[in-house]
């Protein structure tokens, strides 16, 4: 999941940084991630992952870094994983 | 005077919480012993031949609301400077406010050489006490000392002082310095005190930058009512969504963008905000959709869209956002209401003549809260202020705010658009000039475009592109200068190089053909 995290920051993000250059770590909102930058990046993480971040799951921590990003949304990949990138796949 | 609104309660409260700011609450006892020894360290070291106005180089910390109360106690206007602006910018600010005093923070201390190094003539610099037991603070330059610690003289001003410059995007690439007196200040404050009743235990949150007029309207009505200034961190949607709710805030101020990002990011849910009285929204267009969940969310808060530009004191209309009016599916946009108290509004021709009623034409604003001009005597936007009488006005003198509007029975004053190039992003005045002026600039270009787009469903932009005519121009490079020399809401998301550039039967650059080619997904934006 990390690479497709990094894929869609590079893609949605705007940040002020290259993405390459983070580490899982880093804290995103540190690297230049915008109001506008999160709600893009929010939108194009459930396209991508074919999931529905439900709303107490959308915090401020959620956002940090990529590693926040990935433990925080795993639970909703791994139940919905086989039919979301399927679905995610014919959509693109 | 401005600062009485907070030193009279201060008299009458001194045990009351005044500001929570950095994970402390201080009390308006602590604010006012702070204040009054920034105020006293001042006067010690101004020169009377001096400018009375001091720089405020700060993040929303405690030092920068003790440093706006003390440099108006001093007798000074306050000129903020906002550490998210870029130096340059920061720089040609410090130039043309001619101000020969600055305070600075430790954390804007770190950006400072790059500032001075931009400047011909220094203001003379003294760091603003912090809380030393905060250890994350960055520690400065020795070079760098405090006020002088001296016996505190109550100074007597009048209310044609001024009492604070703020800078608004020009067209010709310098910002323009708005004077805002006492008078004009006073005059805005305690017409809204005539407009919300005072609440209990308030809680204003203090959203937007000390460079932006909506804070004058947080820092002075809160105090003025008592209440105690709430100051997020960030201002990141979802943060704030929570701040709502942990601190209780009991009343709201932002542009509609960040609210519109909370109910993007599906904070806006109903009954979220119960502690919510009072939510002002200004600065741009607010639609129908938002207002619809924002009430939802904050089911016990008036909700109000309020108008006005920087040159007539945060804001001269307000316009009471009803269930009843958001029934009707056909008021997509909050209209901008009706004069507030004291400030006069005409709608005339391009002649300066009033329209016939009903009839489309440029909005003037009179009155009280409207400045003698801008900073600058030299500045072509002085043309705005025109003097001028009308049968049944007291005003003689108005501002022409370039906005188009049409005056209703109904809902009084309806906004029709700009009769200019400026946008508005997220809130923010952009001249679109200005950033075709420094595009134009890096990019060697011939020609350059600098279009709005793109625009959400109720038409307001959300960022820029700018088309330039240069095949060999190197993007990477225009977009780091663009960074560098404006502030960070008027730097283009892209840079579309173009062969040639569409032109009108004018023979001008056809910028409706360019938008087309945004909006038909020519341009990725």
């Amino acid at each position: 999941m990390k690479a497709d995290l990094r894929r869609v920051l590079a893609e949605t993000a705007c940040l002020d940084v290259p993405v390459e250059t983070l580490s899982d770590t880093d804290n995103l909102y540190a690297a230049g991630l915008s109001s506008l930058g999160t709600v893009r990046l929010m939108l194009a993480v459930e396209d991508v992952l074919g999931i529905e971040i439900p709303g107490e799951l959308i915090t401020f921590d959620l956002f940090q870094c990529i590693d926040s990003l990935t433990s925080g949304l795993a639970p909703l990949v791994r139940e919905e994983s086989v039919a979301g990138r399927q679905y995610a796949a014919a959509r693109r | 005077m401005l600062q009485s609104f907070f030193f009279d309660s201060a008299a009458s409260q001194s045990h009351s919480p005044a500001l929570w700011v950095d994970q402390r609450l201080y009390s308006y006892g602590e604010i006012e012993t702070r204040a009054r020894r920034v105020s006293a360290g001042l006067a010690a070291v101004a020169r009377t031949s001096d400018a009375r106005r001091c720089l405020l180089f700060a993040h929303r910390s405690v030092a920068a609301y003790v440093g706006v109360l003390g440099i108006l106690d001093a007798g000074m206007a306050y000129v903020p400077l906002s550490p998210k602006m870029p130096a340059t910018r920061i720089a040609a600010i410090i130039e043309q406010s001619g101000a020969p005093l600055m305070l600075i923070d430790r954390r804007c201390a770190a950006s400072l050489d790059e500032v001075l190094s931009l400047l011909d003539e220094r203001p003379q610099i003294f760091l603003l006490d912090e809380d030393a037991d905060d250890p994350h603070l960055p520690s400065v330059a020795a070079t760098l000392s405090s006020l002088p610690a001296a016996p505190y003289v109550q100074h007597q001003g009048t209310v044609h002082d001024v009492a604070y410059v703020l800078f608004t995007s020009g067209s010709t690439g310098a910002p323009k310095g708005v004077p805002i007196t006492h008078a004009n200040a006073d005059a805005y404050v305690t017409g809204q005190l005539q407009l919300a009743e005072k609440v209990r235990d308030a809680r204003y949150v203090q959203f937007c930058e000390l460079s932006f007029d909506p804070s004058v309207h947080d820092m002075f009505v809160c105090w003025a009512n008592g209440g105690c200034l709430y100051v997020p961190h960030t201002v990141d949607p979802v943060y704030n969504a929570d701040f709502i709710k942990r601190h209780e805030i009991t009343h709201w101020n932002s542009v509609p963008s960040v609210a519109g990002f909370m109910q993007q990011m599906r904070k806006l849910t109903p009954g979220a905000f119960p502690s919510v009285r009072m939510s002002l929204f200004g600065g741009e267009p607010l639609p129908r959709s938002l207002a619809l969940a924002w009430m939802r969310a904050a089911p016990n808060s008036r909700v109000l869209h309020m108008y006005g530009p920087t040159e007539a004191t945060v804001a001269c209309t307000c316009f009471e956002v009803t269930a009843g009016f958001l029934d009707d599916p056909q008021h997509t946009v909050m209209p901008l209401g009706w004069a507030l108290p004291g400030v006069e509004l005409m709608i005339v021709d391009a002649g300066l003549e009033p329209v016939a009623a009903q009839q489309t034409g440029e909005l003037l604003i009179g009155g009280p809260q409207l400045a003698g001009g801008y900073l600058s005597p030299d500045e072509a936007g002085n043309s705005r202020f025109v003097a001028k009488t009308y049968p049944g006005r007291r005003g003689q003198r108005w501002y022409r705010s370039c906005d188009a509007a049409r005056a209703t029975t109904q809902h009084g004053i309806v906004f029709q658009g700009r009769l200019d190039t400026q946008v508005k992003i997220r809130g923010n005045r952009v001249e679109l000039e200005e950033v075709e002026h420094v595009v134009q600039a890096c990019s060697h270009a011939a020609l350059c475009a600098v279009i709005p787009w793109p625009l959400d469903e109720v038409g307001r932009a959300t960022g820029l592109v700018a088309f330039v005519a240069n095949a060999r121009v190197e993007i990477a490079l225009v977009l780091r200068a663009c960074r560098q020399r404006l502030p960070v809401y008027a730097v283009p998301q892209r840079i579309v190089a173009i062969d040639a550039f569409p032109l009108n039967v004018n023979g001008k650059i056809d910028r409706m053909a360019l938008a087309g080619q945004c909006a038909r997904g020519e341009v990725a934006a």
